[in-house]
């Protein structure tokens, strides 16, 4: 079994938002390991261990997830859903990261159980930013979730809280 | 004078001796003799030879009466159809007493004996009436044929009392009035019911014209001439039906009366006239209850008519007339089917069926006027019986046709909105997906533009002269410019799609809100803000919040070339109703521009001396108007703008109040 570390899982089908987003990831050398999807369903065999995935320790979970709504295939919510309504990923931190800010996406992707939602500045200053804090929060400052959590060995109970 | 009685009573009793006396009764000779006779005669022997003289024709003698008395009680106890009466009888009374009495106590008639002809006592019997005067002496066939002239005639006036009393009492039993009157027009017969209608009794009217008996106070005209000359001899019979008057009785009471009239042919040349007369002042007065009521039906503006089961019309009121365009001589009798074609919506059961089984039936039909209108009606049908269960259908129509069409037209009109509304659902949707496409797709070409514009900039810092980095600066500017387009565009596209949750908003510290945002851009600048007190209003607070936000952004924005800005929020009452502005000491504008002002885009300053989407004020315009409010401008050119708005719907006017109409919810805080 390969025991990879990656750490960012980034779900992006745009060339260029992939390409930007990486070189703002790497310039600041927040992190290292970034496992890119570029649709929907290409995540969900990432996570999941499916298809081209299946090799992979499905005990090994990123530390973050970036995902973009707008997906070829199988739809950013949709993949969140999936996620969030799995044992073994909904620990898992997942930003939005999207060119909208509509109402609707706000409302279910936070009712989905997303960790955060930003908008993509226009302003590439804005954007190398925002991602550069993004990383720094997520990766660094916050504490991520036991191992045994993310082997989905958590009641749901003590998840939520209760 | 006592012999030549005798000898005649002789002869007499020679004549019939040695015959068998007949039975009374009985047929002698041949003939029948129904005659029972009284002989009173004082001298024995003329009285034997009278009666046997009476007996040898077939007569039956009753008794023989000496005196006034005798007579009296023979005629009481044996009741004789005639008297033969001498004139000198015993006692004190005289045959012509006697004969007066039996007259008058038994209507016997009588027939003198006598010897006497002075003319006194002749006088005195002529006035008893006799039927006939025999002279002693005198020959038996003279006596019998006297007697059976008297007896015959007794008969035949008897006959002709009988027949007169059955008629009175036949006229009596009639319920019509029949009275007659000469041909000078006196009243010469009144019978019982005549008696009783007129209030005069016969004998008081006897002999009076018919006229004053009569007397007419009203009677319906019918072209014959009228009561008076239907009492003249020569007028008319009267109509069918009889001429209609209303008759005044002379005990006071007014009755409606038909006569009718004939002359006949009374004695000798005269002519009498026969009047007949029949109370129907009951029927009258039905009839103008009848009247009163058609009169008041005549009143409605709904047809109302009734048809009997056959189909014909018996009652046709005046809204009918005016409603189907037939006249009453036009419907009266006609079938109500062949005068008023109708159709009636499929389906329904028959009409007979409902009328029979229910007595009613309301419903819409389509009829065709006489003018050939097809016209939509109401009608209600009810099945009245009458006494004589005969049975009517009394229909009660009204015209609906402007109703039908005008709840066509809404129906029409319901429809076409739907579809606009259905249209306007789609359009929603398109709508829709076309933001949410915007918002994500296009935006990422513009981040796009930017980032790699600013990472040329970056990497090929030295390489790239002044000109080429300030190009690419600007670039990025328009990339830039254009994000704000597309947010601003959703932002304005969000809030015309937002219905406002109103709720009680202080607007002052609203203002607070937008003016703490605004710091950044105040910046540097010398601002007097004037915020006045500001109401508590009806509104949605995010909405009010952005029209505040959008206008002060705007008064900084255009006041920047003044050294001292100086923007005044301030709150007033105008025709009653609360309204705030926004005014500063800008740059203002042309007022002829003012309508451009809240269109989308639409820009009144060049961009490079004041930036700006030309998105703003549209937004501001469509939240003021979702809340039924207005904003209208007032400015010149380099003299300042002021916005003026309401946030509420315009009072209802048309009320007088003393005081300030409260639109704007104010509330003590």
């Amino acid at each position: 079994m390969i025991r990879d570390q990656v750490e960012i899982l980034l779900i992006e089908d745009d060339p260029e938002d992939l390409d930007l987003t990486m070189r703002a990831l790497s310039e600041e050398h927040v992190c290292n390991q970034i496992q890119v999807a570029r649709d929907g369903e290409e995540a969900l065999d990432y996570l999941f261990c499916r298809g081209v995935h299946s090799e992979r320790d499905p005990d090994c979970h990123p530390k973050l997830i970036l995902l973009d709504l707008k997906l070829p295939k199988v739809d950013g919510l949709e993949v969140l859903e999936q996620i969030k309504s799995d044992p073994r990923t909904k620990a898992v931190p997942v930003v939005i990261l999207t060119s909208s800010k509509q109402e609707q996406d706000l409302m279910q992707g936070y009712q989905l159980g997303a960790n955060s939602y930003i908008q993509k500045p226009v302003d590439f200053e804005h954007f190398q930013a925002t991602i550069k804090r993004l990383g720094y929060y997520w990766l660094l400052v916050n504490q991520p979730p036991p191992a045994v959590a993310l082997n989905g060995g958590i009641p749901d109970e003590l998840l939520s809280g209760k | 004078m006592k012999n030549q009685s005798s000898v005649l009573s002789l002869e007499a009793v020679d004549a019939n001796e040695g015959m068998p006396l007949p039975a009374a009764g009985r047929t002698s000779a041949g003939q029948t003799h129904h005659g029972r006779i009284l002989i009173v005669e004082d001298q024995g022997i003329v009285a034997t030879d009278i009666e046997r003289c009476l007996e040898e024709s077939g007569f039956e003698v009753t008794g023989i009466a000496t005196s006034m008395e005798d007579a009296i009680r023979e005629a009481s106890d044996s009741r004789p159809d005639l008297v033969l009466m001498d004139i000198r009888i015993h006692g004190e009374a005289d045959g012509i007493d006697a004969a007066e009495r039996l007259r008058q106590d038994f209507g016997l008639p009588i027939i003198y004996l006598t010897a006497h002809d002075d003319r006194d006592t002749l006088a005195r019997a002529k006035r008893t009436e006799p039927m006939a005067f025999l002279l002693k002496p005198f020959k038996p066939a003279e006596l019998t044929s006297a007697v059976e002239i008297a007896l015959s005639r007794t008969r035949a006036e008897r006959e002709m009392h009988e027949r007169e009393r059955s008629f009175l009492s036949a006229m009596d039993a009639i319920g019509d009035g029949v009275l007659t009157t000469d041909s000078g027009g006196r009243v010469r017969f009144m019978n019982r019911a005549a008696e009783e209608l007129t209030g005069w009794r016969q004998h008081a009217a006897l002999g009076r014209q018919a006229s004053d008996v009569m007397q007419v106070v009203d009677e319906q005209e019918t072209g014959s001439g009228g009561f008076r000359a239907l009492l003249r001899i020569e007028g008319a019979t009267g109509s069918d039906a009889g001429h209609e008057c209303q008759v005044l009785s002379r005990d006071g009471v007014s009755r409606w009366l038909a006569i009718k009239a004939t002359s006949i042919a009374g004695a000798g040349d005269s002519m009498i006239r026969v009047v007949v007369m029949q109370d129907i002042t009951r029927r009258k007065r039905s009839e103008q209850a009848l009247h009163r009521r058609a009169v008041l039906l005549d009143q409605s503006q709904d047809a109302i008519f009734t048809w009997d089961l056959g189909g014909a019309i018996g009652y046709w009121n005046r809204g009918a007339c005016a409603l189907y365009g037939f006249d009453q001589t036009e419907t009266l009798g006609h079938s109500v089917g062949e005068l008023l074609p109708s159709v009636r919506p499929p389906g329904e059961e028959a009409l007979e069926v409902a009328l029979e089984r229910d007595g009613r039936w309301s419903g819409e039909w389509t009829r065709t006027t006489k003018d050939g209108r097809e016209i939509i009606v109401e009608s209600r049908l009810v099945v009245v019986q009458d006494r004589a269960r005969r049975k009517t259908v009394l229909e009660t129509d009204r015209d609906v046709t402007e109703r039908k069409r005008t709840e066509l037209e809404i129906q029409r009109l319901n429809q076409e909105l739907q579809s606009r509304v259905t249209e306007l659902t789609d359009l929603n949707q398109d709508l829709d997906s076309f933001n949410y496409s915007i918002s994500h797709d296009l935006r990422a070409p513009l981040r796009h533009i930017d980032a790699y514009s600013k990472i040329v900039l970056e990497k090929a810092d030295a390489g790239l002269s002044g000109e080429s980095r300030n190009d690419l600066q600007r670039v990025r500017h328009a990339a830039l410019r254009m994000g704000r387009m597309v947010d601003e565009l959703l932002e304005l596209s969000r809030t015309s799609r937002r219905e406002p949750a109103r709720e009680a908003t202080g607007l002052n510290s609203l203002v607070e809100e937008v003016l703490l945002e605004l710091k950044p851009e105040a910046q540097d600048r010398e601002i007097e803000w004037r915020v006045g007190e500001l109401p508590v209003a009806d509104c949605d607070p995010t909405l009010a919040r952005q029209v505040f936000a959008n206008l002060l952004a705007n008064a900084v924005k255009f006041t920047r070339p003044r050294l001292r800005a100086v923007i005044e929020i301030g709150h007033e009452m105008s025709g009653g109703q609360s309204v705030l502005f926004v005014r500063d000491n800008g740059v203002g504008f042309n007022m002829k521009y003012a309508d451009k002002l809240f269109g989308v885009f639409q820009r009144l300053h060049r961009r490079e001396d004041f930036e700006g989407t030309g998105i703003g004020l549209a937004t501001v315009q469509r939240i003021i108007r979702k809340h039924g409010g207005r904003i209208w401008p007032e400015a010149e050119v380099e003299k300042g703008a002021t916005f003026y708005f309401t946030l509420e719907p315009p009072a209802v006017t048309g009320t007088t109040h003393a005081g300030p109409i409260q639109t704007f919810c104010v509330r003590e805080k």
